[in-house]
């Protein structure tokens, strides 16, 4: 319950609804099992009238009862989801967890689907089953001890004993299913993204049956999981005919004129109570859920936003490893970019290019940033750049809440209209939704970010290959605009417009090999002068 | 909505529905005994009627139990069936829509198994319920049953008058509801630009605003769509009540009616009532499940492009391209070209991005048909260097080796290829896994593990896509010695890009006007 907090009033209200409807509904059947019993005995007329009107309006009172209380179930669960969605996203904003990861994503989505069910189905069921449960067990009083005893017993087995059997069975096998859709999902996505190596290499049919038989394996899995629901639902009609039975024995001698009341008053409450059943044993699984996604509930604002004023950026012996690899992928960088400079970094795939531009942005023990009277700043560089990084991200949502980042930007839809025409993507408006964001081409990706760096227009520009994947004519409209910029750091294997840098740093391995403006490194022929001589000879 | 199941299992589904509801109907008939001597008669039930209760109710829990674990286990073996029928349209171009392939799998089958599962078994069983409850109502109580024969057509009839309605809105805020969820699974995949753009505190506050908006709609819509539960709740509390009523005055006033009677007629009826309900819930959910399907079809519809359209070992030349057209859709890039490569030498082929060159070689390599010509090949044994590359989870041996060969020869050859050093200094050399196409290596290096495979294998041959990016000089010249070797005695057939691997050229192709245009050798 306490990951329902923000939802108290809406959850009290459809607990103490569903509570009135259920009891109304037991009781709209006991009474009518005692009308029966009473008309045989010349009861007045008026009576069994009464007892019929009562019987409908109880029947009324239940329908409205449960109209209202579904819609406060609902509405709790929306906002419940909505609120563990910010909280989560806002907690993901300050972890480094790499969350491009298609396992990541699958196993989030899993978990929240999960979560939808988490009170509409359980909890507020469960708790209301269980008041219900209370109240006939007090109304036992009246008819005996005995009908107590066996009332509380039924209940204990139907609430607790059968859901806590089937909750190890069912967190086992969530688990189990939890392991095999993981591996899947990824089997398939390589699948997909190798299949034209495995179709070359002649593989795709044993391929197949790999997959063929993770599906097989999720039909198992959920057989195994509709047996115990099954068998849930068959004891729980043991139990149910079992209860029955005894009532007839316990009541026929003192009480036999309340046997059909009770009888039917039996039968309402079992169809009320076993659906909660199969739900109820599957709680820890989705309280799991609930709890991995459940971040604290962080009302602090994120990062203030006003520009830090860096001048100057100085890069000294920077080393550095990813986590999973064994050797460094830096190797003692020294560097130094200064505001009003055009930086060019270049070197062949694997160099370490990108993971230098990832420090910068990220920042580093061994990267200083500079006011421009030589005054250090603390924090990252964002605040004063755009950014391009090597892995473009893009939103279900419209172009210009794409390009504007929801509203953070201002820009006009008209301006963003003319850059999208520049850049001839006319055929996008700014209304225009980006549904599938996996349908969007490499160059177009690259010209919609572009277009978003231009406006943040951020001081510093630091981009990655902003030239890649792009036709000529437009890699040529696309490095004018980067050149009219005052400050930028760019990564690029298209040296076409190096001379127009005013420094070039080439890397090799890990580290800066050479560095300076181009005439000077042209002039020494060296790595950079190699480069530009082999790009030359590109067809 | 047509069910859509084979007449057997139909058959066999009524059946046991039949049975469970038989046993559930003597089961009424004991139990009513049973009051009818406690209540009327005054004293102990007979033992003989309290065991045949029990024993009819647990047969029926029984047949249940059994209809269910058989309808289930069906409807998971046909998912499956229709899951493997999915990954059949898997196929080289299926990379560009992933996403879509992957939600198709993993959220779209998902979402309809219910459909099978449970909408199916429930309908049938419902629809044997009703007509079996009816009828027997006949023989015990024929009036509650022509009150219920009355009131039963308004649920349907409300369901298509009102409840139609509700359920295509109710479906649009599905299907925005999702949207929203993709929305945030996008904002936490593509957190580092909301990071690098500062903007986490807008970003949350539209989060949140659009959830706000979405719960408001939502509500006003469920406000509409829970109405028509309501009223089916009080279409079902009129019958009973009705039959209520009509049971109450035949016993007090005409005493036309045994308590037996009385008894068993109260409870058929709400059973009966309830089955009405269910339908037109099961309606509901059944109309929302189906645009899952709807979705799985688009992916069957599909149609897989031909494999095996190539003319394999006829043919003295490597490969022979004969009056070919290849384009993509309706747009030919090559109008009835023709190309013949002899069984040794290096071939290259270059012309300007976008005008087919690996198309032409994808052609050949057996995964986009022609839309006219005749495509022959000496041995379909074809080594590919592609320009891409992908990594599944594998270690740098299997990769090579494809379990084929021996870790010597991988070794050896990576020797040949100078990477030896670079591959010990990974963790376990050539065990290292590469997970997540996680690779700790050079772009020039990476190239040398694509040379690596093809070396070990020396098909007769190979097809290569030059990498635009630039490479290492030392990969080049390594590349370069590789190919002036191996093209002594395999036909080797590049998109080239540089003018040096012109070079070492032996036939050179340009593609211009759709044709496939001879050049002069070398420059």
């Amino acid at each position: 319950m306490e990951y329902l907090t923000g939802e108290r009033k809406q959850i009290f209200y459809s607990i103490l609804l569903g509570l009135a409807g259920g009891l109304v509904g037991v009781a709209l059947f006991g009474l009518s099992g005692y009308m029966i019993s009473l008309s045989f005995f010349e009861t007045p007329f008026f009576v069994i009238i009464l007892i019929i009107a009562v019987i409908k309006l109880f029947g009324m009172m239940k329908g409205a009862f449960r109209y209202v209380e579904r819609l406060l179930s609902h509405e709790a669960t929306f906002q419940m989801i909505g609120r563990l969605r910010l909280n989560y996203f806002r907690k993901s904003l300050a972890l480094d967890e790499d969350t491009h990861s298609a396992r990541f994503i699958q196993r989030l989505n899993q978990h929240f689907d999960r979560v939808e069910d988490y009170y509409i189905r359980i909890i507020y069921p469960y708790i209301t089953a269980a008041l219900l449960t209370l109240i006939l067990i007090m109304l036992a009083f009246y008819i005996n001890i005995e009908s107590v005893l066996l009332m509380t017993a039924a209940s204990i087995l139907l609430l607790v004993a059968i859901p806590k059997l089937f909750e190890r069975l069912d967190y086992k096998e969530a688990r189990r299913r939890e392991e095999v859709d993981s591996t899947f999902y990824m089997k398939l996505y390589h699948y997909i993204h190798g299949y034209t190596d495995l179709f070359v290499t002649k593989r795709i049919q044993s391929h197949r049956t790999k997959m063929d038989g993770y599906l097989s394996r999720i039909r198992h899995s959920e057989d195994r999981q509709d047996l115990f629901d099954s068998l849930m639902v068959l004891a729980a009609n043991i139990i149910q005919i079992t209860v029955l039975a005894l009532i007839i024995f316990i009541m026929y001698r003192e009480t036999p004129m309340l046997v059909p009341m009770v009888m039917l008053l039996a039968l309402s409450y079992f169809d009320q109570v076993v659906p909660v059943m199969q739900p109820a044993s599957s709680y820890r699984t989705v309280k799991d859920a609930v709890g991995e996604l459940d971040a604290e509930d962080t009302i602090r604002r994120l990062a203030a936003d006003t520009p830090a004023g860096v001048s100057r950026v100085e890069i000294k012996d920077l080393r550095y490893k990813y986590r999973d690899t064994a050797a460094d992928v830096l190797k003692d960088v020294s560097a130094t970019f200064n505001e009003g400079q055009k930086h060019a970094v270049i070197g062949s795939s694997g160099s370490g290019k990108t993971t230098l531009l990832g420090r910068i942005i990220e920042g580093d023990d061994h990267i200083h940033l500079y006011e421009g009277d030589g005054k250090p700043v603390t924090g990252t560089i964002r605040r004063d750049a755009s950014i391009m990084p090597q892995h473009l991200d893009f939103y279900n949502a419209t172009v210009e809440d794409n390009i504007t980042m929801f509203g953070h930007m201002d820009v006009s839809p008209e301006t963003i209209r003319n850059h999208l025409e520049s850049l001839e993507m006319a055929y996008y408006a700014p209304e225009t939704m980006i549904t599938h964001t996996g349908r969007l081409s490499g160059g177009e990706e690259k010209r919609l970010h572009f277009i978003r760096m231009m406006a943040e227009d951020g001081k510093w520009w630091i981009m990655d290959e902003p030239t890649a994947r792009l036709d000529d004519r437009l890699k040529q409209i696309i490095w004018d605009r980067i050149m009219e910029r005052d400050t930028i750091i760019v990564s690029t294997h298209d040296l076409g417009r190096l001379d127009e840098f005013d420094q070039i740093h080439y890397m090799e391995e890990g580290t800066i090999i050479e560095s300076g403006d181009y005439s000077s490194l042209m002039a020494r022929r060296g790595a950079v002068y190699e480069a530009v001589m082999r790009y030359a000879d590109n067809l | 909505m047509k069910l859509n199941i084979p007449v057997r299992q139909l058959v066999l589904y009524v059946l046991i529905c039949l049975g469970a509801v038989g046993a559930f109907i003597l089961f009424g008939h004991n139990i009513s005994e049973v009051l009818s001597d406690i209540v009327i008669g005054g004293g102990a039930p007979r033992a003989a009627d309290v065991m045949w209760m029990a024993v009819f109710f647990v047969l029926s829990a029984l047949l249940t139990f059994l209809y269910r674990t058989v309808s289930r286990r069906t409807a998971n073996a046909r998912i499956e069936r229709l899951g493997q029928k999915v990954l059949g349209k898997i196929d080289d171009r299926t990379i560009k829509y992933s996403e879509a392939m992957m939600n198709a799998i993993f959220m779209h089958l998902e979402k309809y198994r219910p459909y099978e599962k449970v909408f199916i078994p429930t309908i049938i069983q419902t629809m044997v319920r009703l007509s079996a409850i009816i009828i027997v109502m006949f023989f015990i109580h024929r009036n509650a049953a022509f009150i219920m024969l009355f009131t039963a057509p308004f649920v349907p009839l409300y369901y298509v008058l009102v409840g139609l309605r509700t359920a295509d809105e109710s479906k649009d805020r599905a299907t925005q509801f999702d949207a929203l969820g993709t929305l945030f699974l996008n904002l936490v995949r593509g957190k580092n630009t909301v990071r690098n753009t500062q903007s986490g505190q807008t970003v949350a506050d539209r989060l949140k605003a659009f959830n706000e908006r979405y719960v408001k709609d939502t509500m006003d819509i469920l406000k509409y769509a829970f109405q028509s539960t309501l009223m089916l709740e009080f279409i079902t509390i009129l019958g009973i009540g009705l039959i209520a009523l009509e049971v109450g005055l035949g016993i007090i006033i005409f005493e036309s009616i045994t308590f037996y009677a009385a008894f068993f007629t109260l409870l058929l009826a709400p059973e009966f009532y309830n089955a009405l309900k269910v339908l037109g819930i099961e309606f509901h959910n059944g109309k929302l499940a189906q645009g899952h399907l709807e979705v799985i079809e688009e992916w069957l519809e599909k149609e897989n492009p031909k494999t095996d359209y190539r003319t394999i070992g006829k043919i003295d030349n490597a490969v022979e391209l004969k009056g070919i057209s290849i384009g993509h859709g309706g747009t030919n890039l090559l109008e009835q070209a023709g190309l013949a490569v002899p069984s040794a030498g290096f071939t290259a082929i270059t012309g300007p991005s976008g005008l087919g060159k690996t198309t032409l070689l994808r052609t050949i390599l057996g995964l986009h048909p022609p839309a006219e010509g005749e495509v022959c090949v000496r041995s379909d044994d074809i080594g590919y260097i592609s320009d891409q590359v992908y990594f599944s989870d594998t270690t740098i041996y299997d990769y090579i080796s494809e379990g084929e060969y021996k870790e010597e020869d991988v070794s050896a050859v990576l020797d040949a290829l100078s990477m030896t050093e670079s591959i010990n200094n990974l963790g376990q050399g050539v065990h290292t896994e590469i997970v997540n196409h996680n690779i700790p290596l050079s772009g020039g290096e990476i190239v040398r593990l694509k040379m690596a495979r093809v070396l070990i294998r020396r098909p007769q041959i190979i097809l290569m896509d030059e990498p635009t990016e630039f490479l290492d000089a030392k990969t080049e010249e390594l590349v370069m010695d590789h190919i002036e070797k191996l093209k002594e005695d395999v036909a080797i057939i590049a998109v080239v890009h540089r003018r040096k691997l012109l070079k070492i050229a032996d036939r050179h192709y340009t593609l211009k006007g759709g044709q496939i245009v001879p050049q002069e050798g070398g420059d």
